[in-house]
This record gives C-alpha cells, structure tokens and sequence, in this order.
C-alpha cells in the first residue's frame, strides 16, 4: 500500500512538474511572439498564442485546500525512510497519553519516580514521565511529611505543581485531586504566596464544578470562607466591592447547590468581612481572636486597612489625650513599643505615654502634605 | 395555519412586506403556529428536512430558518443541547453576509432598511432561553453546563454587529435589548465585571442616543444599571437609576416594580427614606419590615438577629454589604434616644452624655442574645461613639479621661439625607 502511494506521489509531482515547465515555456513563447508583434506594429496577439494549449500563462498558484494539501504530502515525504531507521536502530517512539486513550485503552502513566522536578509542557507528555494516580497518593504523603519537617517551600511549591500537572492531563477529578489542591493551598497560605493560593483556589473551584466532593467533612465551607476573606482584602477601593459582592453571590450560590448554608467558617468570615467594612475594630479583634484554622492569615491581610481606618477615627473624635495603654490593641498591636513606633510614623505626636489629639492632626495634615519625608522613620 | 406549507406562505409574505412585527412572533422558539407547522409536518413525514421546506424562500433566509426548524424540531424531541447548537448555527446566516456570486444576500447585515431590528430581538431572547433550557439538562445529568457560557460569546457577536448597523443607521435601535439579554446572561453566570464594558458603550458617543429607545428596553437597562451600582458601592447613581426606572415603569407591571422596589428600598434606607405602609404591603417587602423597625427604634438586637437569619438571601440578592451600613443607623439612634432621655433627667448638663449611660442602653438591649459572650465594655462603646463621629452621624467628641461624649448644642444628630453617601 505505501508503494502505491509513493507511485501515485511521485506520478502527481511528476504531472506537477510537467505543468510548470509547460506554462513557463509557454509563456516564454507568448512574450517572445508579443515582443515581435509590437515591433511589427501588428494588432497584438490574444494572450493565449494558438500554438500553446489554453491557458498557458503562468496562472497564480491558489493556496486552496488541496494545494494545502498537498504540500503537507510533500514535507511528510521521508516519514516512512525514518521510521523503518529508527526502528531498525531500536530508537521507540515514546507514547503519550493522548495515543494510549485513542487506543482505547484506560490513560494512566507508567512512571515510578516519587519525586519529579515542575517543568512546563511544551509537548504531549509521554506515558513514562506520568505518574499514575496510586502513586501520586504516595508522592502527596511524602510531600506533606517533608513540609512538616524542613518547611521548604520552593521544595514543596515545585512537586506538588508537578503532582498538579500529572493529575490535570490524567483529567482526574476524584477526592485525590481535591486532596491535592487543597494541601497546595495550605502550604501557600502559610508561606504567604497570595498569586499561588489564587490558582490554587480557582482549580478547587473548578473541581467542585465538575462534582468533586471535599476530602474532609468542612473543607469546602473552609476555602470559601477564605475567598471570601481574599476578595474583602485585595485590589482598589472600587474594584474591590464588586469583587467581593461578586464572590459573596458565588459562595451563596455554591452553598445552595450543595444544599447546605454556609458553615461556621463562612460564617465567621462573613461577620469578620462586615467588622472590618463598618470599622468596627472591637469586633474585627474579638473575631479575630477566635479564627478558625488558617483564616489569621488572611485576616492580617484586612489587618492594615483597618488599623488606618481606626486611626483617623480616633484623631476626628477625642478631643484631648488618649493613653497608649487603650490604643494598642485597638490599633491591633501588641506591645506599646510598636504601637508608638507605627503612630509616630504617620506624624502623630506621642509624648509620656499618651497619643497627644490636637498635636497629631496637625502633625498627620503635615505628613501628608509632605510626601517625600514619608520614608524617614520607620514603619 | 398549522402547516408548513402556509408557515412559509406568511413568512414570504412578511419578508415581501416588511413586516416585522407579525415575522418577530413567528420567529420566537415558543411561538405556537411555528411549533404546530413544525409538529404537524414531522408528524407527516418522521424524516421530514427543513432545509428542502425552506427551499422557496429568499436566499439567506432559506438557510437561517431551515436551521432555525432544525431547532424547533430538536426541542420538540426533547435534545436541549442540539437545540442550542442548531440556534448557535442559525444565527451565522442571520448576522453575516453571504455573496453569492457578488449579489448581496438579504438578512440583518445587508439589508437597507431597519425593519429587521425586532427579529434581532427575538433572536438573541431565543438564544438566552435555550441556553438556559440546555443548562437544566446538563446539569440534571451532571455535567458541568457550558451553553450559558458559550451564549454570552454569541451576544457579543450580535451586540457587534448591532453596533455597526451595516447598512442602515436605524439598525443601531437593536442594540440596548441585546445589552440587556447579555447582562441579564451575566448575572446568571455572575460574571459581572463583563457588564462595565456594555454599560461604558452604552454611554458612549457611538451608541443611539438613549431616549430613541422603546420605553420598556429602558426601563430594563436602567433598572440593571442600578443593580450593577448597588454592587459597586456607587449609590447615588444606583438611586438615580433606579427612581429612572421606576418612574418610566409601565402602571400595570406590578412584578417589575416589586423587583425595583427590592433594590430601592436599600439604597432609600440608607438616606433615611422610609417606604409607606400601603408600599410595603403592594409590593410585598415585608423582608426589610424589621430593619425599618430597628431602624425607628434603635433596636441592635433586632437588627442584629434580622440580619442573622435572613444573611443568605440578602447575600444571593447582593443587598448584604449595603444594608450592613445600616447598623450605623440603628446605633445613630439609640444615642439620640439616650441623649433624649439624659437632657431630661439632667437639663443642666444635656450637651454631655456619660459613656456608662450608653454602655448601659448597649447592655440591656443585648442581655438576652445568646450569641454575645463577653459583656459589652467601654472600650466597644468608645469604638461605637468615635465611628459614629468619624462619619458624621453625630457631631460631638469624646473625652476619654471623663469618659463623657459632648454633642453640640444645635443639631447634634444631622438628619440621615444630609450625610453624604461617600463613606469609605
């Protein structure tokens, strides 16, 4: 069957060939007779000379489908020279997922590394570099076992992205995957990775739409409380409402889905979002004291917005001195020292141990008139 | 007419006649002629092709509405999903071109006259229902549902080509309806950071100026764009839209004021506006009834407790953020009330109340919430007095060593409309 192939290529090409050298000779003779008559000042010959078939001139050769095509013919031409070579030389073609599942066959990979290094996929990614989903429960185990003893995150961050990566093109969407994403997650957050957490959090998201269920009773409830403190905290005062008014309608609507309000994590999250929209600081503190799990991290996100809040507070409502002692922890700090280092460098005055009013607003009006003086002391 | 034979008849006839308001009905997916030709004529002939029956008509519409047939033929078989890949594909003849052999084919893009804009209309409110029908399929099934998705591209398509009238400036009248199916499709797929770039085109120069517009398109859009401002925190235009709205509301839509209302009501409170008794009782807005009260009466209990129980609807509805403000109001009250009483019972020193007065109007209210473990301190009532002075709800200042609040002497409470809405 391939020689009949070739045949009928090399037949084509020949035909191909015909038909340029014709059209050129063709048209070499069609200018040479034009040329003759202009000189003989003889009516000009139609442009298709009776001695050459029709249509001799060199038409313009359409880049149709089939010229397309035959093109794609034309650049596979060795093919078959350098599969019988590689096979001959005992060079195997590696497999990838994507032929395995066209072969029919259920796609697992057949790799045995526990370990693998994250590099992005420029190719199809071949059935020995893709570890199989019993393995990666395995990798996943030693992963967490090595975060808790060395707290290595670019160690941690790197195969666990790789454990990501084998799952994604085995398109596996079991509680593993679930399990996965949610440790990714952890570990960012822990280490203060806001950019991963994100992706992190959308692929959870994604996972939850196509019907995955959480791994452990509660941890669904536990991401979105945390979205939901992520968009509370991040971005520009405008951009920041819609988002989060945008995130609150998903939770809900996520929420309602699964069929059940939102859980105490959210719920919590909900009051501590509302404390710190209405700066309400006694509140946020109080809330933020009892914080489940890993949700103090993402409040010390809210942290600074409403520490300024509750700063211009205190300077447009107390008229004469206010002790340190008092503002500390509204202010959200825990010793008098920083609390003092932090007031001063927004220009406010502190003399003796109190927060002198009158002095700061105009030592605060200065401040901020003044811009560049901004770096001089400490935050 | 229940065949097919005369459905093509009157579509002829109307393509001949221009006449697009009897053409916009036959060309909605539930129209009831449509869908009995279309029964009638599988019934007939179960390998009955659309495409042969809409041979005689016009080039360009021949191809659309055989497609369009397709797409009656495949929901009346019950097979949502094909049903909206056949609309999808229904749509291409609708707003392209085709050149046959250099003649101009006659369908929304080529045509020379405006009459084709309400059929615009139908079309992309076809394709908004579909998607959502083939939605409910897929997720019946379990799977995840991207046809809502995949209708938002197409909106854009239309909207496109609304936007570039070909042919005819009178074109650009169909463009507000498909910003209003589109936004009502992000809603549903709440993806509403898309909405902005309709609504900055819609006020932009190249858009139909806004009042050319069929009333009810407006008061649609206008009521959409109050919604997106309500989420945006931006309410004084979410109240100028909305008021836009209600006002150009047609008398009889009860349903459409109620959902106006919805959103109003919020946005009112927060100026201190409080909707009658006969309002609350027509437009069944009974779910703010115990805000207002708490409102009236400063009540933190029962505000409190309110918006505990009714969190998620508020949440699902986007009102949660904005009637959260009005805690500030409940508060703003009781300290009127706590200044009321201390001006009577000590004339002498009216302008300053003692915070334990405060903290013992805060305590009793809370006393009997289950939920409040510590007792309430001072320092949560100085954090309540200095917000409340920061925001201006009251003017005053508090002087922490005598542990007093001094309010001014003449109009210590401003009235709730004259603080500005711009809090942070």
């Amino acid at each position: 069957m391939a020689k009949r192939k070739a045949a009928s290529m090399f037949e084509r090409m020949e035909e191909l060939n015909r038909g340029f050298l014709l059209d050129a000779s063709s048209a070499h003779a069609a200018a040479a007779l034009q040329a003759s008559a202009k000189l003989a000042a003889a009516p000009p010959a139609p442009s298709a000379p009776a001695p050459a078939p029709p249509g001799a001139v060199i038409r313009p050769l359409r880049l149709d489908a089939q010229e397309a095509a035959r093109r794609h013919e034309r650049r596979a031409r060795f093919q078959e020279e350098l599969a019988v070579g590689a096979r001959a030389a005992g060079v195997g073609q590696r497999e990838t997922l994507v032929q395995a599942r066209r072969a029919g066959a259920a796609a697992e990979g057949r790799s045995t590394a526990l370990e693998r290094e994250f590099l992005r996929l420029t190719a199809l990614p071949a059935l020995e570099d893709v570890r199989p989903p019993g393995l990666l429960a395995e990798s996943l185990a030693l992963v967490k076992a090595r975060w808790v003893q060395d707290h290595d995150y670019a160690y941690a961050c790197a195969q666990l992205k790789s454990i990501r990566q084998d799952l994604t093109v085995q398109h596996v969407t079991s509680p593993l995957a679930v399990g996965v994403y949610e440790t990714h997650a952890r570990v960012a957050l822990e280490a203060g990775d806001w950019a991963e957490f994100r992706q992190c959090h959308a692929g959870l998201l994604r996972l939850w739409a196509d019907g995955a269920d959480e791994v452990v009773p509660g941890s669904a409830d536990e991401f979105e409380a945390y979205g939901v403190l992520l968009a509370a905290a991040g971005g520009a005062a405008s951009r920041q409402a819609s988002a989060l008014g945008a995130e609150l309608r998903g939770a809900a609507a996520r929420c309602a889905a699964r069929g059940t309000g939102p859980g105490p994590m959210l719920r919590h999250a909900l009051a501590s979002v509302a404390a710190h929209r209405a700066g309400n600081w006694r509140e946020a503190a109080r809330l933020a004291a009892a914080a489940p799990r890993m949700a103090s991290y993402c409040l010390d996100l809210l942290r600074p917005g409403l520490r300024d809040h509750a700063f211009a507070a205190i300077l447009s409502a107390y008229a004469t001195e206010v002790e340190l002692g008092t503002l500390a922890p509204w202010l959200g700090f825990a010793t008098l020292k920083a609390a003092a280092r932090w007031l001063r460098g927004q220009g406010a005055v502190v003399t003796r141990g109190c927060l002198d009013v009158r002095a700061s607003r105009q030592g605060v009006r200065a401040r901020r008139a003044a811009p560049e003086c901004n770096g001089r002391e400490g935050a | 007419m229940s065949s097919i034979g005369g459905l093509v008849h009157s579509i002829n006839d109307c393509i001949n006649r221009r006449n697009s308001a009897r053409l916009r009905l036959l060309l909605q997916v539930n129209n009831s002629t449509t869908q009995e030709a279309v029964f009638a004529a599988r019934n007939a002939n179960p390998r009955w092709d659309p495409v042969a029956a809409a041979n005689r008509l016009p080039e360009g519409w021949a191809e659309f509405l055989a497609l369009f047939w397709a797409c009656i033929v495949a929901l009346q078989e019950g097979k949502r999903g094909e049903a909206y890949d056949k609309l999808v594909a229904a749509l291409q003849p609708f707003i392209k071109a085709r050149s046959v052999e250099g003649r101009d084919v006659f369908v929304f893009r080529e045509d020379s006259e405006d009459w084709v804009v309400p059929l615009m209309h139908s079309m992309v409110h076809n394709l908004r229902s579909v998607a959502q029908a083939a939605d409910q399929e897929l997720e019946a099934a379990g799977k995840p549902a991207t046809r809502l998705g995949d209708c938002g591209d197409q909106l854009r398509k239309c909207f496109a080509v609304a936007l570039q009238a070909p042919g005819n400036q009178g074109k650009r009248l169909a463009a507000l309806d498909v910003v209003n199916v589109s936004i009502k499709t992000y809603f549903k797929l709440n993806t509403l950071r898309l909405c902005k770039n309709l609504t900055r085109t819609v006020v932009s120069r190249q858009f139909a100026p806004f009042e050319l517009f069929p009333v009810s398109q407006r008061v649609t859009y206008k009521f959409y764009v109050g919604r997106l401002a309500v989420f945006d925190e931006n309410f004084q235009e979410a109240r100028e839209s909305l008021e836009y709205a209600l006002q150009h509301c047609h008398r009889g839509a009860v349903r459409n004021k109620a959902k106006i209302l919805k959103y109003l009501v919020p946005v009112q409170l927060l100026l201190g506006r409080f909707p009658s008794a006969a309002l609350v009782q027509q437009y069944q807005l009974q779910q703010y009834q115990p805000l207002m009260q708490a409102m009236r009466t400063g009540d933190m209990r029962l505000f409190d407790t309110t918006m505990d129980v009714q969190q998620f609807t508020f949440i699902q509805e986007g009102t949660y953020l904005l009637l959260e403000k009005l805690r500030l109001a409940v508060l703003r009250r009781l300290l009127k009330q706590v200044h009321a009483v201390h001006a009577v019972a000590e004339p002498g020193k009216a302008t300053q109340i003692p915070l334990d007065w405060v903290l013992a109007a805060l305590r009793c209210q809370t006393a009997a919430a289950p939920q409040q473990e510590e007792e309430m301190t001072m320092d949560e009532v100085e954090c309540v007095c200095a917000n409340l002075i920061y925001r201006k709800y009251v003017r005053g200042y508090i002087s922490h060593k005598n542990k007093v609040m001094v309010v001014a002497k003449s109009e210590p409470f401003p009235p709730l409309a004259s603080i500005s809405f711009a809090d942070g």
